[in-house]
Parts: structure tokens; C-alpha cells; sequence
């Protein structure tokens, strides 16, 4: 259908993803100069998945637009200094998403919930297994992934939905790699209980 | 819960990730076999897990492509300005939106005669943002139905399809001016009644091509 002309082709995308190659740095280059059409390009190649980790980093539609509008304005100040060493795609999402944990951490102080296990294990006990079956509905785990807090948020993001290390999740946060594997899981816990509907 | 169960419940993340030590994960493992609780954990964290992983994308909302080629043209970052500009046709969206209001305004009980709200409330700031957030769910709802509609019109003749690809078109067309017409007054509860009336039209037609029997 003609709607879908425009449309980006996935396999191409994912192709992308493997070769750091000179289509890479010839394409960068000429995003770089400037080049309209260029941009273009760029923004529908890229602009779902950035929009898509904003969105799921703030949990607020609203603020995921201005962060992805500013990402693009970042991302093209920058992309002079993408090298080839890695896949185009692979630098853009690094460095995007180093911008969007500075630019939320200047917009509101971080908060790294410190929950103790006892109570996180207290709402667990009130739960009923039966439950469990409706667990992953997407809306409700999009939503619950919205309500969690800001911390835990961005390290399931980080690592369950973007597939960073934990060594690469310290490093952008600022953590240790212990720090994050231990925030994870509590994380993840949260998310569970959240998605149980027994919370408060 | 027992000690054992706490000490190893912080692992299971870990092992959830096979990323625990041949020794922890034997004991993880021993500790399951008997331990219905923790086999229950583990099963909801794989479950989780496979879950984040597979999230789709979510489309970013129509218009901010633009927004973000005229910044980039003003920072001097691209040299030309994007080729075309929608014009929004409020009053057309007006008017074609006109019936499904009417009723949206006797349920909700908001006259015509309300104001469009300032930036000071924040109650009503708290009703945006639900708004919009609830926007970008429904909107890639919308897509996967789009997905389905799609498939389904391509089994059916070429005439019905005919008719249902300009009906679609009108009704796209009118979502698009809708969510125009959003980006320039967001704080109107009004204009986000014609958006939301404009999905729903879409919802019950794509519902429509998809459940058209064509045996
Ligand atoms: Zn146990």
C-alpha cells in the first residue's frame, strides 16, 4: 500500500545494527553537513525506539516528547564525533540514552528508592498466586512500569528492555555493577508486586 | 519465609539472567526442589523478564517530526525546511466530530460555554497528562488493529477494498487534523474531545473491516 512507502524497512534496520561499516559514517557524515533529506531519514529510522525509551524512562508522555525533541537536537550537535567503531545504531542509542538520564536528572532530583527486602517481601505475602495468570498483560505492565519509582524504572529499562550490562548500566548511572544487579532485582520485585495489584 | 528463602531470593534475579556461580545456582536449585514459594518467584521473574523484553515499540506521536526539523532549522543543525506544513482545518474537524461531541458533552456535563483551563491547575494539569500518556497507549493499540485491518483487506475484493481504503483515508485524515489541532491548544479539554471522538471512529471502523465475514 502506498502508506507504507515511506515506512523504514526493518530488516534493513536490523541489518544495520551489525555492520559499523562505511554506509554508517558515509550516512552520519552527511547527517552531519546538514542535508535535509538526511535528516529525514535519520529521524524515521530512528525517532520510534528513541521516543520509545524516553516514553518508557519518565513514564509521561508529555515529557517523552520534549526529551525525544531534544535528544535529535543533541544527537545532531554530536554525531560529528561518531567514529565507526561501533554500529551507528548502537552509538546513537548510547549516547541518547546518557542524554536522557542527565537531562531527567537535571529535570527532577534522582531518587533511588532504598525499600528494604522485609517490606517489599510484605507485600509479596499478601498476594494470592492465582493472580499470577493476568501478570503480563502489556498495558498493565506499561503502566506499572510507569508507576514505578524513578530509579528502579530506569534500571529495568536499562537492562530488561534496552539490554544493557550491568557494566555498561554502571557506568551511565554512575553506580557499581553490584549497585545495579542488587537495584535490579529489588526492581524487578517491585515491578512483580505492582503487577499483582498489591500495592498500596 | 524462612532465612534460606530470603538469602536465595536475592539471587533469583541472577539466576533468572544465568548469571549466578555454578556453586549459587546448585544451591538455588536444591532449594527449589523443595521450595513451591521461590519456584513461584522465579517462574513470575522469567515470566517478567521475557515480557520487557519483548515490549514493542511505541510510535511517537504525529507532528513531532516537524516540530523538531523547524528547531533544527532554527539552531542552523539542517539547512532546508521540511518540504510541506499540515494546516490544521479546526473547523472542519468541528463539524465532523460534531455528533459523537454532542454526546460526549451531555455525559461529561461540560457545556459549550467552558473555558479553555490555564496552566495554574494543577488538578487539571494531572487530567493532560493521564490524557497524553493514555494517547500514546491507545494510539499503538490503534496500530496493531491498523496491522490486523490491513491483512484483512487484502483478502477481500477489489471494489469493498476500494471503499474501505477512502473511508479509512477520510477517517485518518480527520485524526490527523484532530491531533493538529491538540499540539496547538492542549490545555483544551474541547480539543481533546475531538481527538479522542476521532479514535474512537477509527476503533469502530477498523473493528468493522476486521470483523467483516467474507465467506
Ligand atoms: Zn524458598
Amino acid at each position: 500500500m502506498g502508506a507504507l512507502a515511506g515506512q523504514p524497512n526493518q530488516d534493513a534496520i536490523c541489518g544495520m545494527r551489525l555492520l559499523a561499516g562505511k554506509d554508517d559514517i558515509a550516512f552520519s557524515q552527511k547527517i552531519a553537513s546538514g542535508d535535509a533529506r538526511a535528516f529525514e531519514e535519520f529521524y524515521d529510522r530512528f525517532a520510534t525506539r528513541l521516543f520509545s525509551i524516553a516514553f518508557r524512562l519518565c513514564g509521561d508522555a508529555g515529557l517523552s516528547e520534549d526529551m525525544t525533541q531534544e535528544v535529535f537536537l543533541h544527537l545532531l550537535r554530536k554525531i560529528h564525533l561518531f567514529n565507526g567503531q561501533a554500529s551507528l545504531s548502537t552509538w546513537l542509542y548510547r549516547v541518547a540514552t546518557n542524554f536522557y538520564i542527565s537531562y531527567l536528572r537535571s529535570y527532577r532530583p534522582k531518587q533511588y528508592p532504598h525499600e528494604s527486602e522485609e517490606s517489599l517481601h510484605k507485600h509479596l505475602d499478601q498476594k494470592s498466586s492465582q493472580q499470577s495468570s493476568t501478570l503480563h498483560h502489556r498495558l498493565d505492565l506499561e503502566r506499572c512500569l510507569a508507576q514505578l519509582p524513578d530509579g528502579y524504572r530506569t534500571i529495568i529499562v536499562l537492562h530488561d528492555i534496552e539490554g544493557y550490562k550491568h557494566e555498561e548500566i554502571a557506568e551511565m548511572l554512575n553506580i557499581s555493577p553490584g549497585t545495579s544487579k542488587s537495584q535490579l532485582h529489588h526492581a524487578r520485585m517491585k515491578l512483580r508486586s505492582l503487577l499483582q495489584g498489591v500495592e498500596p | 519465609m524462612n532465612k534460606e528463602c530470603r538469602q536465595l531470593e536475592a539471587l533469583l534475579s541472577e539466576y533468572t539472567d544465568g548469571s549466578t556461580s555454578v556453586g549459587e545456582a546448585a544451591r538455588i536449585e536444591a532449594h527449589l526442589a523443595g521450595c513451591a514459594r521461590c519456584r513461584e518467584t522465579l517462574r513470575d521473574l522469567r515470566r517478567l523478564k521475557a515480557a520487557l523484553a519483548n515490549l514493542p515499540p511505541l510510535r511517537p506521536p504525529a507532528g513531532l517530526k516537524m516540530r523538531i526539523q523547524e528547531q533544527a532549522g532554527a539552531a542552523g543543525l539542517i539547512t532546508k525546511q521540511p518540504r510541506y506544513r499540515l494546516r490544521p482545518t479546526a473547523g472542519w474537524v468541528l463539524a465532523a466530530a460534531a455528533c459523537l461531541l454532542l454526546a460526549i458533552l451531555l455525559v461529561t456535563g461540560l457545556g459549550p460555554a467552558t473555558a479553555p483551563l490555564t496552566d495554574s491547575s494543577a488538578e487539571m494539569k494531572d487530567i493532560f497528562h493521564d490524557l497524553r500518556n493514555a494517547e500514546t497507549l491507545y494510539l499503538n493499540a490503534i496500530d496493531r488493529m491498523d496491522q490486523l485491518a490491513a491483512l484483512k483487506m487484502n483478502e477481500m475484493p477489489p471494489q469493498i477494498r476500494q471503499t474501505f481504503e477512502t473511508n479509512l483515508a477520510l477517517i485518518n485524515q480527520t485524526l490527523a487534523e484532530s491531533r493538529t489541532y491538540v499540539l496547538e491548544n492542549a490545555n483544551n479539554p474541547r480539543a481533546w474531545e475531538h481527538l479522542l471522538a476521532a479514535y474512537q471512529k477509527k476503533v469502530e471502523f477498523l473493528s468493522l473491516i476486521i470483523e467483516t465475514d467474507l465467506s
